[in-house]
């Protein structure tokens, strides 16, 4: 098996994991679960990748950071306008 | 047949997954509620990870061996038929080596000269006095390398973290472990269960197999001396190297 399947089957349980234990709490909880599980993916299996593995892998974290960010506002910006 | 061959290809594999969990992930999105929402986005990002990520092109494990096999019998051919006896010598790059080369000696005996001048296109190494002192080639797993270390991060790596640089060929799959040890007199490079299969060779001390030839030059890389193979030995699926600087051995150039 190759490091790049390893790599989506590990992120594929762990995101599967996640959906289970935060099935009824919040999404910022969710996404930075999964942030998180990349990230330590990214660190463990780091010193086996290639450069063009790494990168792609920085995408996706890129994208899932972006995405909490915007949830992050998206709820500042609800408490802002109740308050 | 071209078709059968690429169903049997990962990527392809990865492929159908993919589109079958986004098209999964669209449908729950019908009905947008928070849990909906999480599956829906569990199984898009699952997918598009699975066709990012899994890219990578496969050949049967026998048609790469028997490529690499081929080179390394043509020179073991020659090697033989031009009675070369001695150990491989892995040249670092100079300035009149562009990349890394192996010297092969006559033989073990007496002290190993090696020619000063030794250039990219030099084969023969005859000396002025018209004595032999072996060949000199292209290591087999110099393209490999290459390959592998596209950045030269090998060559500015610190002594101490060759074992964790190295980890790179475990991750490619090319063996199963790497590990190098400072020992009495050189280095011990202990290769597991690399992809060549046990048909000797990978245990060779004149032109060693890709996998084994491109850590090698790696370590020629990150200490920029000449490296000599002293010994090979195997147990099981292990290989050792016992490698040890030329200049402990050599007395004079020539």
């Amino acid at each position: 098996m190759q490091l790049s399947e390893k790599i989506t089957l590990c992120l594929a349980a762990w995101m599967i994991i996640v959906l289970f234990i935060t099935s009824d709490v919040e999404l910022e909880i969710f996404f930075i679960l999964i942030l998180i599980g990349l990230i330590v993916i990214k660190e463990v299996s780091n010193q086996f990748s290639v450069k063009a593995l790494k990168f792609k892998m920085n995408v996706f974290i890129l994208f899932l950071l972006l995405t909490f960010f915007v949830l992050i506002a998206r709820r500042i910006i609800n408490i802002v306008t109740i308050s | 047949m071209k078709k059968i061959i690429l169903k049997n290809q990962p990527i392809f594999r990865a492929r159908i997954i993919g589109i079958i969990l986004i098209i999964i992930g669209a449908v729950f999105l019908i009905n947008p509620t928070s849990l909906n929402i999480k599956i829906s986005f569990v199984s898009i990002f699952i997918g598009i990870f699975t066709i990012v990520m899994i890219n990578e092109k496969s050949i049967s494990k026998k048609i790469s061996d028997a490529q690499a096999q081929g080179n390394v019998y043509t020179i073991k051919t020659i090697l033989k038929d031009i009675g070369l006896e001695g150990n491989a010598i892995f040249l670092p790059k100079t300035n009149h080596l562009t990349e890394e080369r192996i010297l092969i000696p006559p033989s073990n005996k007496g002290v190993v000269k090696i020619p000063k001048q030794i250039q990219d296109n030099t084969f023969f190494l005859i000396g002025e006095d018209g004595k032999n002192f072996g060949i000199s080639i292209p290591p087999s797993g110099l393209k490999l390398l290459n390959e592998i270390d596209k950045n030269g991060d090998l060559k500015n790596t610190e002594i101490e973290n060759i074992n964790e640089k190295l980890q790179i060929f475990v991750g490619m799959n090319l063996l199963k472990s790497v590990s190098v040890d400072k020992q009495k007199n050189g280095w011990s490079l202990e290769v597991n269960k690399p992809i060549f299969g046990n048909n000797g060779y990978n245990i060779d001390r004149q032109y060693p197999s890709p996998i084994c030839s491109a850590i090698i030059i790696a370590l020629t890389r990150l200490f920029n001396n000449k490296i000599r193979i002293y010994d090979v030995t195997q147990k099981g699926d292990k290989i050792t190297f016992t490698l040890n600087f030329i200049k402990q051995r050599t007395k004079q150039e020539v």
